[in-house]
């Protein structure tokens, strides 16, 4: 009866490392297959974003031609203005260059050939000495208060003008440094998110390569376990013998 | 002074009738014209870059001339080495 109830006790408890083998051996392949999910989930996503990132490159590329373009057009009318400031003081030097009063009228009349049969000069006489006077219709003399206005006012907006242009060129400037250290930014997240993917890669692999080998038994593996398990034995089977007797 | 001369002064005086405020160019420009039409030059220099106020020195011809013909044309001062131009 004894042997009959220990060879029992042996099978079952047998039957329950084997069951218990049996479920850890099916659940490690259940977490394999969901890891093998979770990887190929994982660099669908990682594809995903290298094809989005390669599509606004092309896009950034065609914007970068495009400034390029615009920069060289805003280039070459800034050249024309300085063009016409030097043709301007050229001008401004062949007036004051003028040596004759003949020359000089004939540079009114065709500067205001409005007034050019009405227009000459005369001598008058003031404390004794004859000073040159060029004549005009009265009312003509407006044309100077206008066109003075006019000179004054177009300079006062080219100055603006000019201003507002070095601040375009300035915060050009300053947009391509941030666009610059957006790249850096782009580039630093780019490696640290590869990074991560690689070492997320291989951690998945490794888990899955531990969970693919089957369980082991240790019987006597740990020195310390081992001699706990034998001086329980040896009590337990003190008990059980004097319980015999 | 020869005609010569003459073109070559012009023509530095013109540089320094250029530096200074349009109007007060022209003035300067008409006395230079009244000057000599009467024989009379002066050599101008350190012109007010915009201003009114210009240096000059007598080079030939009736020097009293130049402070009487500067009062005909209302200028606001003249000194025997300076002109201003009223502005």
């Amino acid at each position: 009866m004894k042997n009959a109830l220990i060879a029992v006790s042996v099978i079952a408890v047998l039957l329950a490392v084997a069951f218990s083998y049996m479920l850890a051996w099916s659940s490690n392949k259940d977490q394999i297959a969901q890891l093998k999910l979770d990887l190929q989930a994982a660099e669908a996503q990682r594809d995903s974003i290298h094809q989005a990132v390669a599509t606004k490159d092309i896009r950034i590329a065609s914007l970068e031609g495009e400034v390029a373009t615009k920069e060289s057009a805003a280039e070459l009318l800034r050249a024309r203005v300085r063009q016409l400031e030097n043709q301007r003081q050229s001008q401004q030097r062949e007036i004051r260059a003028l040596r004759t009063i003949d020359s000089l009228s004939a540079k009114f009349q065709a500067t205001y050939p409005e007034v050019a049969e009405l227009v000459f000069v005369s001598e008058v006489q003031v404390e004794g000495l004859g000073i040159d006077y060029l004549l005009v219709p009265v009312w003509f003399a407006e044309t100077f208060f206008l066109e003075h206005e006019d000179a004054q006012n177009y300079r006062a907006q080219r100055n603006l003008l000019q201003n507002v242009d070095g601040l375009q060129q300035e915060i050009s400037g300053l947009q391509n440094e941030v666009i610059g250290l957006e790249r850096e930014k782009n580039l630093l997240f780019q490696q640290g998110y590869d990074k991560a993917f690689a070492l997320y890669n291989t951690c998945n692999t490794d888990l899955r390569t531990h969970l693919a080998t089957p369980p082991r038994f240790q019987l006597l593996g740990n020195r310390s376990t081992a001699l706990v398990s034998g001086a329980v034995g040896i009590a337990l089977g003190f008990s059980a013998s004097r319980l015999g007797n | 002074m020869s005609d010569n001369e003459k073109e070559v002064l012009f023509t530095s005086n013109m540089q320094q009738v250029g530096v200074m405020q349009t109007a007060a160019g022209s003035m300067i420009k008409q006395l230079l014209h009244e000057l000599e039409k009467r024989q009379t030059h002066i050599r101008l220099h350190d012109a007010v870059s915009n201003g009114h106020i210009v240096q000059y020195t007598f080079v030939e011809g009736d020097a009293d001339l130049i402070s009487r013909l500067a009062r005909i044309l209302a200028f606001k001062d003249v000194t025997s080495t300076r002109l201003e131009v009223r502005s």
